[in-house]
């Protein structure tokens, strides 16, 4: 019962952390899965992240249905979540968002590769997802069944996050910080990849990060005392430091 | 002993303005020498700057070996601060940051240059430091070896600021506040620079002459000029009671 606390404590934390680093506006969602049972995950009722609290959280079974949702209304986007549970057992924490730097590298093929150092832990490619490839132009490019979520999950693969087009991204992460992290960094690197681009005039007058300084970042962020001292300054940022 | 509770406190209200200013986010560090002995110099313990507060300053050698550490988690890239205080007589302060908008001119030929008088402290040409040059590729880019600091330092020369690529930058100042006060200009000006380029200028934008750059740091931009920003940037970070 404790480990449910501190993991919902937290996920309420990421939740306020996240939007208030503009990362989450009144849109989009962190999840984490039950810390006691992994075929369940844990989320808020539908609510912008700056609001959520400990008294908004949900559990639900990984085909997305609510065991406690007490009537009230859920996020309709469920399914990224459900299914990347599914399909990756390693992965504890997800994170929808639609961090507005990122949803431009979507429209695009200028693909979104790290050029800082903090931005190594995304991975050496972030792929696209276009919704319409599989389920048609006639979608409102939400994922509300978990056949899209399956098709989304299945173009993360065994990537850190995957873009889908014209709506945002979904990030995944060992455990929660981890996503929060990701989530951040991969709106950074998106901000700075676009100034680079204009100053170098195209992809080509650009140094990325090199594979083996990426492997070696991804490597520093799967250590889970690696981010203390962000995790520390964010949380006092959002305010949350009484929580 | 005065004189080093003055520089303690100096170091602290050096480390909220910058991270107030958004130079420092959650990383990054600022670091004076020590007022009483040029062979070792003032840094916090690890710590988000924004949160640093006077007990957690400790004093270290150098070569970077801490004195005071108490065993605390200490900032690995320590050696940034020592390499350039051992090449660097004039030097009095140093400040390591992963600015937002000085980082995309590290991974591209676009140098950065001074286009406005108050950023005249950054230097009329600022060199960019790759450490894969030296270091191979095979390194995570933080600089935690005196032999890498050294190297860097190396870069940096007799100016004051230096571009680490895909990382961040270091500067140094002749005072505490005018470390700080190149840092946050050194921002300014990048952002400005980024704007011109927004707005079509490619490269034909007009940057300060070296005349220009020398005549400021001679007349305005010296190492003591810096009463009215310092009480403004101290009142702003809430530190005017520190």
């Amino acid at each position: 019962m404790t480990a449910l606390i501190d993991a919902m404590r937290e996920l309420v934390i990421a939740n306020r952390i996240l939007a208030h680093e503009g990362v989450l506006d009144a849109y989009g969602h962190v999840t984490v899965r039950h810390p006691d049972d992994p075929k369940k995950f844990l989320m808020s009722r539908s609510r912008s992240p700056e609001l959520v609290t400990l008294g908004d959280i949900v559990a639900f079974t990984l085909d997305c249905k609510p065991i406690d949702d007490l009537g009230r209304p859920l996020y309709s986007e469920r399914p990224i979540h459900g299914a990347i549970y599914q399909a990756r057992p390693e992965v504890n924490a997800v994170v929808h968002n639609h961090a507005y730097d990122v949803v431009t590298f979507s429209t695009t093929k200028v693909p979104l590769r790290p050029i800082a150092h903090g931005a190594g832990g995304i991975g050496h490619e972030v792929p696209v997802w276009d919704i319409a490839d599989t389920f048609g132009d006639k979608t409102n490019l939400l994922v509300v069944t978990m056949e899209q979520g399956r098709d989304l999950a299945k173009k993360l693969g065994n990537h850190e996050a995957v873009l889908m087009r014209g709506h945002g991204c979904a990030v995944a992460g060992l455990n929660i910080k981890h996503a929060v992290i990701l989530s951040y960094y991969l709106q950074l690197n998106a901000r700075l990849l676009m100034n680079a681009l204009m100053l170098a005039g195209g992809q080509q007058g650009i140094t990325y990060l090199a594979p083996n300084e990426i492997e070696t970042r991804l490597y520093d962020e799967r250590n889970p005392k690696f981010r203390d001292r962000a995790w520390e300054y964010w949380v006092r940022r959002a305010g949350c430091d009484g929580l | 002993m005065s004189a080093l509770i003055d520089a303690m406190r100096e170091l602290v209200t050096a480390n909220r303005i910058l991270a107030h200013e958004g130079v420092l986010d959650a990383y990054g560090h600022i670091t004076v020498r020590h007022p009483d002995d040029p062979e070792r110099f003032l840094m916090s313990r690890s710590r988000s700057p924004q949160h640093v507060s006077l007990a957690d300053i400790v004093t270290f050698k150098l070569d970077c070996t801490p004195i005071d550490d108490l065993g605390r988690p200490l900032y690995s890239e320590r050696p940034i601060h020592g390499a350039i205080y051992q090449a660097r007589p004039d030097v009095h302060s140093v400040v390591h940051n992963h600015s937002y908008d000085v980082i995309p001119f590290s991974v591209t030929k676009f140098a950065l240059k001074p286009l406005a008088h108050v950023a005249a402290a950054i230097g009329h040409e600022i060199p960019v430091w790759d450490m894969a040059t030296k270091f191979g590729d095979k390194t995570n880019l933080l600089v935690r070896q005196m032999e890498q600091g050294r190297d860097l330092a190396q870069k940096l020369g007799s100016g004051n600021v230096v571009l680490m690529r895909g990382h961040g930058c270091a500067v140094a100042g002749k005072s505490l506040r005018q470390a700080v006060m190149a840092a946050l200009y050194l921002q300014v000006n990048a952002r400005m620079v980024l704007s011109a380029v927004r707005m079509g200028a490619g490269t034909d934008i007009k940057y300060l002459s070296k005349g220009e750059v020398e005549t400021w740091m001679a007349q305005t931009g010296g190492p003591n000029f810096y009463d009215r920003p310092w009480e403004y940037l101290t009142k702003r970070a809430g530190c005017d009671d520190l």
